[in-house]
C-alpha cells in the first residue's frame, strides 16, 4: 500500500491499488466533497484519441463499497464536455489546473460484468465516456 | 409470537445424512449432533437460522440404541458458538416418522443439561429432532424468570435451490379442512401438498400491476395467511393494469383495495383467513419485519432499493423471494420487442444483483436520494433509464409465471430439472429456463443465514410498531454469559455445569449422562 493511501477509505485504497497494478501512477487530491484518486490516462477512442488527460475517480454519492458499487463521478483535466445532462462540478487543484467532475453512473453493465474491477471500469465505462466526446 | 426454524440446504443435508445414516442402513440406532444458529426477528415470528453443523468426532458420543454425548463434545460446541457469536442447537434422531414429541428423558436432557449452559451464548437453546423419514421438529428453551420455558416451533423450513421442504407442527398449525370450493386444486396435486401450500404465509411486496394479480392468484389457490405491503395509492393511469381497481378506487391505498379483493375471493376458510396489511415501503422497518414473518415473498416492486431489501430477506433470512419483471423496447418510438422473466432467489441460486434485477448504480443513486434529481436521470446511460413500459396482458403473464414458480418450488419431485429462472420472449414466443449461481465475489454470498446482523443498510426506523419488535435474543444474559465463559476456561468445560446442577439439588451431570431416548 502506498503511504498516501492510508488516509483513504478502503474503497479508494482498493481502487488506487488496482490502478497501480494496471501500470498507472496515482495520487490523491483532497476535494471538499471527498478524496479523488487521480492518474494520467491515454484516451483510446473519440475525438481526443491518443491524447493524455488527467483523470480522477472518487466515491462521492456512492452508498456502498467498491467493488460491489462502482465510482460514480468522473474527474477530467483539462475539462471536457460530452454534451449529456447530469451533475457537474468544476474546481482547480493545488497546481491551478482546471478540473471538471461529471456525474456518470455506470449503469447495469457494472452488474453484468464477470468481475467488477478497475480494468473493466476503464475498458467499459471510461471508454464509453470518451467515445461520446 | 410464533417460533420457526430455517436451515440452509447444506446444513440440512449434512445433519440429515449424519442423523439418519443408521436408519438408511437398516439399523434402529439413534444419533445426535450439535449446530449453530442465528436469530431472525420478524414482527410476530422469531426464526432460528441454522447454517453450520458440528459433527461428532470419534469418542464424542456413545451409541447404544439410544445415544449419549460426552461433555467434551458439548463443551466444544459451546466454545464454537461463543466464538462465532451464535446460538447452540442440539439435534437428535428418532426411529419414528413425522413431527416428534419429546420423551421425559429428551426433555430432561434439553432443559436441565443443555439449556442452561447454552445461555452463555446469549441465545436460547434450540432443540431439534429428525424423524426416521427426515421430518424435522423443533423447540426453543428460553429462561423466563426462574423457569426454563419451552416454545414449540410451528414449522421447520429448508429452502434448497430445487425444492422448498416444509415440516409443519400439526398441533400448532393444523392442516386446513378440505373444502369443496378447492376440490379441483386438491385433485390436482393431492391433499398433502395442498396442505403444505395452504399453510404458508405468503408476502406480496408491491400491489401494482403484477402484485395485484399475484395476490388474487395466491388467495384462490387456498393460501390463508397473506401479507400485503405497499405505500402507494391508486392513480388514474394505473387503471389499465390494476386487476382489482376501478375509477372509484382512485386515491385509495393500493394495499387496502387489494386486501378487500383478496378477502372476497380467498378460497381458504373465512375463520382461517389472516390478511396483514402494511401501508409502507419495504425499506420501512415495520414493513420489513412483517416481510420477515413470511415463508415466501413475491417481489413486485419497481425500484432497486426495494429489491435490494428483499435480497437481504432471501439470503440473510432464508425467505425465498420470487421476483419478476417486464422489459418492453421501443425503436424510433414504436413498439419493437418485449420480454418478461421470473426467478427464484434463495441460497444456491443467483441473487437479485447477480441476476441483473438490482442495478447497483441505480441502487446507490436511490439510496443517496438523487434519483428524483432530473440532472442525474439525464446523465444516465440509455440502458439505465427507467422505462415503465407495460400493458395488462404482459403483467398477467409475468404474475402467472411467478406464482407457478412458487407452486413448482413447493411441489417439485426429485427428477424435475431446476427451474429457478424463466424468461419469455414475446416476439419469438419462446420460454427459456436458466439456472446459475452468484458471481464468486458477490457480497451476498457472505450474508447467507446471518439473520438480524444483516439488515438492509437503508432500513428506515419506523413508526411505533417497530419499537415493539423484540429481537430474537429474547432475554440477553450478560452475567450468565460471563459466568459460563469463565467456567469453560477455568474448569475445563462441562464439569462446571455439573456443579451448578448439583448446587440446585439436581443430579450431577455424570448421572444424567445426557441420554436421549425415543419419543413414545
Amino acid at each position: 500500500m502506498n503511504e498516501i493511501d492510508t488516509a483513504l477509505t478502503p474503497s479508494l485504497q482498493r481502487i488506487a491499488g488496482e490502478l497501480r497494478l494496471l501500470g498507472y501512477t496515482t495520487d490523491v487530491f483532497e476535494h471538499e466533497r471527498g478524496p479523488v484518486v487521480r492518474f494520467d490516462y491515454r484516451v483510446e477512442t473519440g475525438t481526443h484519441e491518443g491524447e493524455i488527460f488527467k483523470m480522477g475517480v472518487c466515491m462521492w454519492d456512492v452508498t456502498g463499497e467498491y467493488p460491489e458499487f462502482a465510482p460514480h463521478w468522473l474527474h477530467v483535466s483539462p475539462p471536457v464536455d460530452d454534451h449529456l445532462a447530469g451533475g457537474l462540478v468544476t474546481y482547480a487543484d493545488l497546481h491551478g489546473r482546471e478540473w471538471c467532475a461529471r456525474s456518470r453512473i455506470v449503469g447495469p453493465l457494472w452488474d453484468d460484468l464477470p468481475e467488477k474491477s478497475m480494468a473493466h471500469y476503464l475498458t467499459e465505462h471510461v471508454r464509453r465516456f470518451w467515445a461520446g466526446i | 409470537m410464533t417460533f420457526d426454524v430455517a436451515f440452509t440446504a447444506n446444513a440440512a443435508a449434512q445433519a440429515a445424512e449424519h442423523l439418519l445414516a443408521h436408519y438408511d442402513h437398516g439399523n434402529d440406532q439413534e444419533d445426535l449432533c450439535f449446530g449453530l444458529w442465528r436469530p431472525s426477528s420478524g414482527a410476530t415470528r422469531k426464526t432460528a437460522l441454522i447454517s453450520e453443523i458440528i459433527l461428532p468426532e470419534p469418542g464424542d458420543r456413545n451409541l447404544h440404541g439410544n445415544v449419549s454425548f460426552e461433555p467434551s463434545y458439548h463443551g466444544r460446541a459451546i466454545e464454537l458458538a461463543l466464538e462465532r457469536q451464535t446460538g447452540l442447537a442440539f439435534m437428535h434422531s428418532h426411529p419414528t416418522p413425522g413431527w416428534q414429541a419429546l420423551s421425559h428423558v429428551d426433555k430432561l436432557t434439553e432443559r436441565e443439561v443443555l439449556a442452561y449452559p447454552a445461555m452463555a451464548t446469549g441465545l436460547p437453546l434450540l432443540g431439534l429432532t429428525a424423524g426416521s423419514d427426515g421430518y424435522w421438529s423443533a423447540r426453543l428453551w428460553e429462561k423466563q424468570g426462574r423457569e426454563m420455558v419451552r416454545h414449540d416451533c410451528s414449522k421447520v423450513r429448508v429452502p434448497t435451490p430445487s425444492r422448498y421442504w416444509l415440516y409443519y407442527n400439526d398441533r400448532l398449525m393444523p392442516p386446513p379442512r378440505r373444502r369443496d370450493i378447492l376440490r379441483r386444486t386438491y385433485d390436482t396435486w393431492g391433499t398433502e401438498l395442498q396442505n403444505d401450500i395452504a399453510r404458508l404465509r405468503v408476502g406480496i411486496v408491491g400491489l401494482g400491476s403484477v402484485g395485484s394479480i399475484v395476490a388474487e392468484t395466491v388467495a384462490r389457490v387456498g393460501v390463508a395467511r397473506i401479507t400485503l405491503i405497499d405505500h402507494d395509492e391508486v392513480e388514474l393511469h394505473n387503471l389499465d393494469r390494476l386487476l382489482y381497481a376501478s375509477q372509484c378506487d382512485v386515491g385509495r391505498k393500493k394495499v387496502d383495495v387489494a386486501a378487500q379483493r383478496v378477502r372476497q375471493h380467498a378460497t381458504a376458510e373465512a375463520s382461517d383467513l389472516d390478511i396483514a396489511v402494511y401501508r409502507a415501503r419495504i425499506q420501512q422497518e415495520a414493513a420489513y419485519r412483517a416481510a420477515l414473518d413470511c415463508d415466501v415473498l413475491f417481489s413486485c416492486v419497481d425500484n432497486a432499493a426495494a429489491r435490494d431489501a428483499l435480497n437481504y430477506a432471501a439470503l440473510a433470512h432464508l425467505i425465498p423471494v420470487i421476483d419478476g419483471g417486464v422489459f418492453a423496447e421501443l425503436l424510433d418510438d414504436r413498439f419493437h420487442a418485449a420480454q418478461w422473466k421470473a426467478h427464484l432467489v434463495t441460497p444456491g441460486t443467483r441473487c437479485l444483483r447477480c441476476v441483473g434485477q438490482v442495478d447497483t448504480s441505480r441502487l446507490s443513486t436511490e439510496r443517496a436520494g438523487l434519483f428524483e434529481d432530473e440532472t442525474y436521470i439525464g446523465g444516465l446511460p440509455p440502458d439505465a433509464r427507467d422505462a415503465h413500459l407495460n400493458v395488462f396482458p404482459f403483467c398477467l403473464s409475468v404474475a402467472s409465471m411467478e406464482v407457478n414458480l412458487m407452486l413448482r418450488y413447493c411441489i417439485a419431485l426429485d427428477w424435475w430439472p431446476r427451474g429457478q429462472e424463466q424468461e419469455y420472449q414475446f416476439v419469438d414466443g419462446t420460454l427459456t429456463r436458466n439456472e446459475g449461481a452468484c458471481r464468486p465475489q458477490c457480497e451476498f454470498n457472505q450474508r447467507i443465514a446471518l439473520g438480524d446482523s444483516e439488515l438492509p443498510p437503508d432500513l428506515q426506523r419506523g413508526d411505533g410498531q417497530v419499537s415493539q419488535v423484540r429481537q430474537l435474543g429474547l432475554v440477553r444474559y450478560p452475567l450468565q454469559a460471563r459466568v459460563w465463559r469463565s467456567c469453560l476456561r477455568g474448569c475445563g468445560g462441562v464439569a462446571a455445569w455439573g456443579r451448578r446442577v448439583a448446587v440446585r439439588g439436581w443430579r450431577p451431570l455424570e448421572q444424567v449422562r445426557a441420554r436421549v431416548t425415543r419419543a413414545r
